[in-house]
Formats: C-alpha cells, structure tokens, sequence
C-alpha cells in the first residue's frame, strides 16, 4: 500500500487535470475525443465511429490519445459532456450524432481552440466541420441483389424514423430494385425507434410472414438478420458487417468506415491544416463500404460488385432518371439526376413503395 | 374497407400469425408468471424488468460459455438473487415496496450494463426446437404444437403449474391466505414473511426465465436494456388478469397479438403519420382493458389479493 | 434475534443521520464496485466527489439537473404519502412540453417575454390533462393508476415522435425531427451569464418553499402528513379519497407538465424526439431519497443532480460506463430505505432470557 497520502495526491492530481486542462507540453499526445448517442454495443452506428476511433489509435499509436463517452442523450446533456471533455483537456471533438449540433455549435464558441467535428450536421463554424457518408449508394447496390434474388417479389424494409437518410435510402433501394425486376415492391415497416431488438424481430417476422423473401433494415440492432436466418430467407447488414449472427443469411452489408476520414482529419488537426469542410464521402472515398457478397450465386454477385464500380467510376447515379413517384408521375427525367439538396431534403416515396409520406 | 377484410382473412388466421403471438407473449407469460405468484401473496415488486434483465444477461453468458441447459437454470437463478435483494428489503428491513422495487430495476439495468459488456455483439447459436422434424410438419398442429422452443412450454407448464398451485394445492392456499390478511394468516401460524421470501424468489427466477427468452430464443444476443420495457407490460397483464392465471394466459397472448397485428397491418401499407398510433395500440388497449376489468369494483376487490404492497410487521 | 418497536414520532436528527449514513454506504458500495471494475477506487472516487462542485459550470449543471427532478419529485411525493401512485411522471412531463411548445406556436413565436408565463402554463395545463386520465379512470372505474399513468407515458412518448415527425417539423432541419427554436425572448434567461443557471430554477425554488410551508405550517400539511402515517387511509384527512386523487395527480402532473415546459424553454429550447430523458422516472428515486417531504426532496433533487454530474465525470477521466450512475442512485436509493429502519422502528436485540437495548438515538 502506497499509503493515503500518496493516493489522494494522485487523485488530486487527477482531478485538476480534468478541472484545468493539461499544461501542454511538447510532446503530450493529441488528444481526440468521441461521443456517441448510442452504446458502442450496438453493432450498428455508434460500433462503427468507435472502429474509427481504435484506427485512429493504431495508426498514431503514442502520438494521439483518444477517449469516447457513449449513450449520451442529444439535448442539454450534450454540452455538459462536450464541457467536460474540452476542459480537461481535449484538443479534438468528434460528435456523431445529428441532435448534438447545436450544442457543438455552442461549445465550439466558448473553445475555440478546439476542433470539433459533427457528423451527419449541416451547422459549420470556424472550428466545426461537418461530415456524413453517402450511404445511399450502398442501398442501391442492395436493391440490385434483392431484385435478382427476390422470388416472392416482396421486400421487406424495416425503417426506424421518416428523416431524410431513411427515406432516401428506401428510394435508393425501390429504384434499383424495379430497375432491375420491375414486378418487385418494397413493403416498410416503421418501428419508430432506432434500437430495440426485440420488436425489430418482430418486425421481420411479420414482414417474412406476409410474403417477404428479403429482409432490409435501417435500425441498428442483427435482431432482423437472427430471424432471416432461422426463418431461412435473406437479409442485409446495416452500419458493420453483422456476418457473424447471421452466416446464411447476410448478402452483404453496408459498412459505414470513417476510419480514413478520422485518421485525414487528425492529422490535418496536428499538422495545423485543419479547416472547416463539409465532407459527404461515398463509395469511392471508402466511407461506404460493403462487406463481402455473400450466400448469393456467382452471376449476382458479379452484377453487384459491377454496379459498385460503376458507381464508383461516376457512371451510375443511384438517383438518375427516370425516376417515378408513387403515383407514377415523373420527378426526374432521363438523363438528370437529383442535386444533393433534393437528396438531402427528401420527404418523399417512389413508385415501388407500399406505404406513404404524408405532404 | 374490404381490403382490411381480406387481410384479416388471409392475414390474422394463419398458422404463422399463430406462431408469431406465441413468440411475442412467451416473454410477457414467463415474467407475468412470476408476478402473479408475488402479487397473491400480498406483495407488490416492480423489479420485473431489472430481473428480467438480469435473467438475459446470464442466460446468454452461461449458454455461450457452456451449454443451453446450463443457460436455462442461470437465467432463473440470477432473476432468483436480484429478487433475493427486495425480498431482503421490503420483507426483512420493511422498506417501501414500490420504492424497492423501482430500485431494483434501475439497479438490474445498470449492473447488467456494466456487468455484460464483454458479451455484446457477439452472436449465439438459435436453440433449437424441441420436437423432431416430422411432428412439426404435420399441418397446422405440427408448427403450432411441436414447433417451439423449451421456454414456451415452459412458460404454459408454469401458467398451469401456478394456477394448479395456488387453486388445488395446500401450499397455495397458505400463500392466498397471507396474501389476503397477512395479520390472520399470521395468527394462525403461518410464516408470512418466509413464505413472501418464497415468493418472491419464485418470482424472480420467472422474471429471469423471461429475460432470457429474448437473449437465447428471440434475438440471440446480449444486449443493454434488451427487454426494452416487458417487464412494465407484465406488471399490467396481471392487473389486466384480475390475478387470475388462466386470464393471464390469455392476457399474455391477446397482447402478443396486439403487438404483431400492428406491425402486420404496416405491412398492408399505411401512412408513416398512422404507425405512431400504431405503436400506441397495445399500450392503450392495455388501459382499456384495465378499466373494463377494474369497473366491477365488487369483482376486483373479491380477486385483488387485500394485503398488496403493505408491509407485514408481526406484532411480537 | 431482532426486534422492530415502532417509534411514535421519528426525529428529524434521526433522520438526517441516517441519511448521511446512506450516503456514506453507497460511497463504500460504489468504491467496491469500481475496484471490481479495474479502476482505482480512491481516485475514481475522489473525481466523482470534487468534480461536480470543482467550478461554476459544473455547479450549474448540478443545478440544472436538479432543477426538473425537485419539480416532478415534489408533486410525486404528495400523492405518496396517500398511496396514491403516479408513476408515468416522464408522460405528464412530454405532454408538458408538447403544451409548451403548441403554445409557443399558437402565439406565433413571439419575441415578447411576456409569453413565457403563457407558455409555462400550458405546459402545467398539458401535465396536468395527461394526469387527469389515470385520476378519472381512477375515481370512476377503479382502475389502478399506478398502471395507467405508465401505460401513458409510452403513449405520450410516441405523440412526441409524431409531433415532432410530422406536425411541427422544422422545415430547415433537413427533415430531422426537431421544430423551430424558440424565440430568444421566449428563453428562460440565464441568472450567472455564461452558465446554464437560468430563471426557471427561481419557479422551482419557489414552489418547494410554497410546499414546505403547505406541508410544515398549515392544517392541510398537518392531515397531509398524518394521511402517511396511517398508511390504510387512501386519503388526506379532511377529503374524500375521490377529491384525494384527483388533488395527487393533478397536482403531480402539473408540476411535471411545468418541468417540461420549463425544460423546453430553458434548456432545450426547441422540441426534439430526444426530450425524454427520464426526468420522470429519476424523479421517483428524488421523492423517496427525500422521504417524501419538501426540504428533503430539494435535498435529494441535489444530491442526484451531483450523481449525474459525478458520474458523467468519470466517464471522461476514467472512461468508467455510464451505468455506473444507475447503479449508484439505485443503490443510494436502497440503502436510505434501509436506512430509514432506523428512523421508523427502534431495534432490539432480544438475548437469551436478557434483553439489551441498542442505543438508537
């Protein structure tokens, strides 16, 4: 026993470290630190930035520190925690999740000499940079398989919230999917939550139930993949490669790695040439990247990874014309494809999609 | 308007829908199971969810790291010791049991928070069923009757054990009794409080046996707060049952039916304005069918066990 | 053997004893706890006591936090002391900033600081009418509130995700679900500049003052608390039980609808999908640590906020789990009901044909 005193020198020590911030010498690690909306547990969204994190870690190794702080509720809890993590110390912020921006904003005014980065927002300032993934394009990719594997010409498509990403990322997928086998419909289900496994399973179920032979999801949680797999038919990964729950049932998955994007932007922090973006990376930048085509036949899978490069090579556009809305009107014409404001605003569905957007 | 008329035909009389409500009411059944037996004997926990978590977490744990059948008696056992703690404290310390019982969730979600980390996302083998292949491919009977996993009979073994208990056996009848006037029960030489102690340990390793359905049947994976509010929803079936088992068992099923033909109906195609209404529905009946079940004030008084949630202090 | 003699009229000394000995367990249970978890119990421990107070932004977190929890757990703990069990506060508290927020846009998101009064009190109203459900199906069909107001809170959370989704959808929020902020004007001001600390706490003081004088100085607060002390009552003396419920939860879901108004406007301000973080759960935890009573409850209100606020700390110095704040405002919660044996009965040990008393006061 080093003895109390000893013990609480260090808390002390501890503590006003974490009230004062460092006094940054030379050679002190950068520090990067995370927050994440949801538990790293999730095998979804939030599994995925901390990926990204540990390869920050691995490729600074002792140049850069990171820490992250997981489950923390979007509101007036974000500035407390973005607070703390500034104060003692952090030179770099990375908020991952759309509900923490205003806080950053607010944050970002009282530490200026911190950089934060908020991911999927729109707010920037002088010291806040924005960036998401085009995950979109994956969704395309999955609309191909599923046209070709789909014997039932039924889809399942669980949805967590009506946003933007959601619903252009059924569209994506309904695009591709009657491009490719124009009898097929997409049949969503709203779960109205981002994560509870057991009633995403319920979900599946019922949607496998009535016909589907495909099971797509936009919740975090293998609980749909676990079903598909029991009850024999197909699903897709959502957010990391859920392969492991379900070895017979994952076609692909769509990846979200923000492992180069965490490493560039570290490294601009230390080398002093950070500057405030607005990053929407895709396939190409490998923000989006899909896991292996898997438990489909060959043909399938040549079509799928020959779709991924043309999408990378900028000769398909998940959202070219023509594309049709529900009612079969025309909203965009051959030849055009929708700018990234439409995407970003969508509030619509496409022909293809049982189920309706209200307005 | 004949659109819903053809889905409820071709739809809601299936085998399939059958087997979906089974599977959403065996958590609910189990757990509700276990409350009954703590509510008959005049006490009130609401540790429901936290010892349902708890029951998840070592179900799962021992299943990965050994076998099923260790999993199965883990999962009651953990459900038995975070029970062990209100028993302690409501029966022994006299605290509040409404009190205790709220702690005891907010202490099951945490501590198997921090406690299960190391096993999330990582997957589990689905169990397999009980019967053979070919008796579960006689039509209709087959997926209905031989289709399932361990814990669904187990859940109708223990919803007709419990009503068999507590209606045709001596031992029941003691436990009704102290749950009806514990200061009778008392004075005719019952042991109150280690008969509570009794049930509410027989409580807790249901409440863990429902937990663990979901982490070893439903969806095979650990996961925080995985049970997402059942145990909340077992507390009203009980209620909704006027502590009557056999109405449980219907209770259970009714509102497994609830849950699935909402999410069914979505996939008809509805509105994405309509689904929150949706999802309020089995939330909502639960209330309806708590009042029509309360009105009779008569009725509920003669099925209510009369000593619930107080504390028994034997005047020594 | 032990024996229980009940004490006629427990002492405040007593209770303020006791209550620091919960304290001081749940310290050696949460130092127990993080030895097992691999950190440095001392100094785990040491971050998690000092950090909350160690500047004015952490004591304005604290505070903020409290803030909301003190509300609710004040009008919660009225209805206990009659056994009247509202426990789906966290619904009463949406409702509260659904209210708030229609009335913000029903009066065109003024820039006059006049509406914030207009705007609390719709949240109050909004509490208030979600409460009255469980108090009429209550008084009329007997059915246990204790379930019905929890059946309602998951009822209200998704009236929030179709408010937010659909009806009042910022158009400027990329189709996030959140609506416009609220008018600068409309914003509780803050008291220190640069600190969350904003007016609202000023309400919240001020109504627990109202209560403690209602409760400690008035015949009311007298047959209130005698309303405890026989726990058979379903009422306070003086009132039927129908009036006595009605009272409990109106009361109780109007100070939630007020915490969620206040919330809306002070902290968040703006209505988002997130605004359910629990208050109304946590609440319930405030009201008992607080023994049911005014001063007790701001005491408690206090004492949780510092949880919080501890424990996000060392999340970020020790990257210990956020759980871990559960754990501990279970545990507190435990260890003061066991406490509280203490106040209520005075412990005999019974010997062999001797008797000892255990000095208990």
């Amino acid at each position: 026993m080093k003895g109390l005193k000893a013990v609480l020198a260090s808390a002390a020590a501890a503590v006003s470290l974490t009230a004062f911030g460092p006094a940054s010498a030379q050679d002190d690690p950068f520090r990067v630190g995370y927050i994440y909306v949801g538990p790293i547990s999730d095998h979804g969204w939030s599994y995925q930035h901390d990926q990204g994190r540990l390869a920050v870690e691995a490729h600074f190794g002792d140049q850069v520190e990171t820490q992250y702080v997981e489950n923390v509720a979007e509101g007036p809890d974000t500035a407390r925690v973005l607070r703390q993590l500034a104060s003692s110390g952090v030179d770099m912020i990375f908020a991952t999740s759309f509900g923490f921006g205003d806080s950053v904003i607010d944050m970002a005014e009282q530490f200026p000499d911190v950089y934060f980065e908020h991911a999927t927002g729109y707010q920037r300032a002088d010291n806040v940079a924005t960036y998401s993934g085009r995950f979109y394009e994956g969704r395309t990719i999955l609309g191909n398989i599923a046209g070709q594997l789909t014997e039932t010409n039924q889809i399942g498509y669980i949805a967590s919230f009506p946003i933007p990403e959601v619903v252009r990322g059924i569209n994506a997928f309904a695009i591709e999917l009657r491009r490719v086998n124009p009898n097929a419909e997409v049949d969503v289900v709203w779960v109205n939550t981002w994560y509870n496994p057991s009633l995403e399973a319920e979900a599946a179920t019922a949607l496998i139930d009535q016909g589907a032979d495909i099971i797509v999801q936009h919740t975090d949680s293998p609980a749909a993949l676990q079903v598909a797999e029991e009850r024999g038919v197909y699903a897709f990964g959502q957010s990391s490669d859920m392969i492991a729950f379900a070895p017979d049932a994952q076609l692909t998955a769509i990846v979200d790695d923000w492992s180069q994007y965490y490493i560039d932007r570290v490294q601009a922090a230390m080398d002093g040439t950070w500057a405030s973006t607005d990053t929407w990376d895709d396939i190409d930048a490998g923000m989006v990247f899909m896991a292996d085509y898997t438990n489909m036949p060959d043909n399938v899978a040549q079509d799928a990874e020959a779709l991924e490069h043309a999408i990378v090579a900028g000769q398909r556009h998940p959202f070219q014309g023509p594309i049709y809305a529900q009612d079969g009107s025309e909203i965009v014409a051959e030849g055009q494809v929708l700018d990234d404001q439409s995407l970003l605003t969508m509030d619509y569905f496409v022909e293809g999609v049982t189920g309706s957007m209200p307005n | 308007m004949s659109g819903l008329f053809e889905f409820l035909i071709s739809d809601l009389l299936t085998v399939s829908f059958a087997v979906a409500v089974i599977g959403a009411a065996t958590p609910l059944l189990l757990a509700a199971t276990g409350e009954l037996i703590v509510e008959r004997s005049g006490v009130l926990n609401l540790g429901v969810e936290g010892m349902m978590l708890a029951g998840a977490l070592a179900g799962f744990a021992a299943s990965q790291e050994l076998s099923y059948a260790v999993g199965i008696p883990a999962a009651a056992l953990a459900g038995a010791l975070l029970a062990l703690i209100f028993a302690f404290f409501s029966q022994t310390l006299l605290t509040n049991q409404v009190a205790t019982g709220l702690a005891l969730t907010i202490f099951g979600i945490g501590i198997t928070k921090l406690i299960g980390e190391p096993y999330t996302g990582t997957p589990l083998e689905p169990m397999a069923p009980l019967f053979s292949e070919s008796l579960q491919q006689i039509p209709v009977i087959g997926p209905i009757v031989f289709g399932h996993d361990p814990f669904v009979y187990l859940s109708i073994v223990g919803i007709l054990g419990t009503w068999y208990f507590l209606f045709r056996t001596r031992a029941g009848l003691i436990l009704r009794a102290v749950g009806e006037d514990h200061s009778s029960a008392h004075a005719l030489g019952c042991h109150v409080v280690r008969i509570r102690y009794a049930a509410i340990l027989a409580g807790g390793a249901f409440a863990g046996l429902g937990g663990a359905y979901m982490s070893m049947v439903k969806t095979p994976q650990w996961n925080e707060g995985m049970t997402a509010g059942s145990g909340w929803i077992a507390l009203a079936l009980i209620v909704f049952a006027t502590w009557r088992p056999m109405r449980l068992w219907l209770g259970a099923y009714l509102f497994g039916a609830l849950l699935v033909l909402q999410l069914r109906i979505q996939g008809t195609g509805v509105s994405v304005g309509v689904t929150y209404f949706l999802t309020m529905v089995p939330y909502l009946a639960t209330i309806v069918v708590l009042v029509i079940m309360s009105w009779d004030k008569v009725a509920l008084r003669r099925h209510a066990p009369a000593s619930i949630g107080k504390i028994f202090k034997p005047a020594s | 053997m032990i024996r229980l003699v009940p004490r006629t009229r427990p002492s405040l000394l007593l209770q303020a004893g006791t209550s620091i000995l919960a304290v001081l367990l749940t310290l050696l249970f949460g130092m127990i706890m993080f030895a097992l978890l691999g950190n440095p119990p001392f100094e785990v421990l040491s971050v998690f006591l000092t950090s909350p107070l160690s500047s004015l932004f952490d004591i304005s977190d604290l505070l903020v936090k409290a803030g909301p929890l003190i509300l609710i757990a004040l009008g919660l703990a009225v209805g206990y002391r009659a056994n009247i069990w509202n426990i789906g506060a966290e619904g009463q508290f949406l409702l509260g900033s659904i209210f708030g927020m229609g009335a913000v846009l029903a009066l065109g998101n003024p820039a006059t600081i006049w509406a914030v009064p207009i705007v609390l009190i719709a949240g109050a109203v909004g509490g208030m009418l979600w409460a009255a459900i469980p108090a009429a199906l209550r008084t009329a069909f007997n059915a246990s509130e204790l379930l019905t107001s929890l059946m309602l809170v998951y009822v209200a959370q998704q009236l929030l995700y179709f408010m937010v989704n659909q009806v009042w959808k910022n158009p400027l929020s990329f189709g996030w679900p959140e609506t416009v902020e609220l008018n600068e004007a409309l914003q509780l001001p803050a008291l220190i500049d640069g600190t969350g600390i904003h007016a609202g706490l000023i309400i919240v003081v001020t109504i627990a003052a109202v209560l403690a004088i209602l409760t400690f100085r008035t015949t009311f607060g007298y047959r209130m608390r005698m309303a405890e002390l026989t726990p058979k009552a379903l009422r306070f003396a003086g009132f039927g039980e129908k009036a006595t419920i009605w009272i409990s939860l109106l009361l109780s879901g109007g100070l939630a609808g007020l915490a969620g108004a206040i919330e809306l406007s002070a902290t968040f301000e703006k209505l988002n999908d997130q605004f359910s973080l629990g208050y109304g759960f946590t609440a319930i935890i405030v009201a008992f640590l607080g023994r049911l009573n005014p001063i007790g409850i701001v005491l408690g209100g206090l004492l949780v906020g510092f949880t919080f606020v501890g424990g996000d700390w060392i999340r970020v110095s020790h990257g210990i789990n956020d759980a871990a704040a559960d754990v501990f405002q279970a545990s507190l919660l435990f260890f003061v009901l066991a406490c509280d044996l203490i106040t209520r009965y005075r412990v005999q040990w019974v010997g062999h044909g001797h008797q000892k008393r255990v000095p208990a006061e």
